[in-house]
């Protein structure tokens, strides 16, 4: 059997680790829509005020996506620029 | 017209306002700027046409039944992740284009989210005195 080399575990965990950072992309799919579906019942409950729901929503929503975006961009610096493979 | 037009154009003029200093600021300090700066406009127009096609789905989203809602809200979430990760891809692979450059334009609309809203502090001075100034 041939052994490990240094370069090979790098790649090994950098993939388990670019897995691990794309999970951080479920939470704020799970957020928004958990967060339109209260927007929906709360514009049914009160239609006159869907505009201000609306724009409260749009601007949450915006700032919950950006931690997907972090986790995402870990993954695919790992995946494909991954800089600890030059360290060897 | 939308309920959210207004406010879109506010942070939109924001981003791309920030978008121009940053690309200055590269412009005078780098020796090589032009792979930063076109990563920069790139990262800004997708995270510019990604927020606006969140604002046409919460609009869309509160019109419906909230069980659907909800689905169609995740849904179009999972298409923009996918977006945002094929422009990564793209800016990783191409050479003329920087990453960090790319990341910051992504995430610039969320600065200027920040910026205007949540640290405006004369608009929150007024909603925590309107309920009182009724008592």
């Amino acid at each position: 059997m041939e052994p490990i080399t240094g370069k090979a575990l790098i790649l090994a965990c950098s993939a388990i680790g670019a897995g691990l950072a794309m999970i951080a992309g479920i939470g704020p799919g799970i957020g928004q829509g958990f967060a339109a579906g209260k927007g929906a019942e709360s514009v049914g409950r009160q239609p006159e005020a869907q505009g201000d729901i609306v724009r409260t929503m749009l601007l949450g929503c915006a700032v919950a996506e950006s931690t997907g975006i972090y986790g995402l961009v870990i993954a695919l610096i790992l995946l494909f620029a991954n800089p600890l493979v030059r360290l060897l | 017209m939308d309920d959210t037009w207004n406010l879109q154009k506010k942070i939109v003029t924001y981003t791309l306002m920030v978008m121009s200093v940053i690309a200055l600021g590269a412009l005078w300090v780098s020796e090589e700027p032009k792979p930063f700066i076109y990563a920069l406009v790139f990262g800004t127009l997708i995270g510019i046409l990604n927020f606006r096609n969140l604002a046409l789905t919460l609009e869309k989203a509160v019109t419906m039944d909230p069980a659907a809602a909800q689905i169609y809200a995740s849904s179009k979430y999972f298409i923009r992740f996918f977006i945002n990760a094929v422009v990564i891809f793209v800016s990783i692979k191409a050479d003329y284009l920087n990453v960090l450059g790319t990341v910051i334009g992504l995430f610039l609309i969320k600065f200027a989210i920040v910026a205007t809203s949540l640290f405006n502090k004369s608009a929150l001075f007024k909603r925590n005195t309107e309920g009182k100034e009724e008592e």
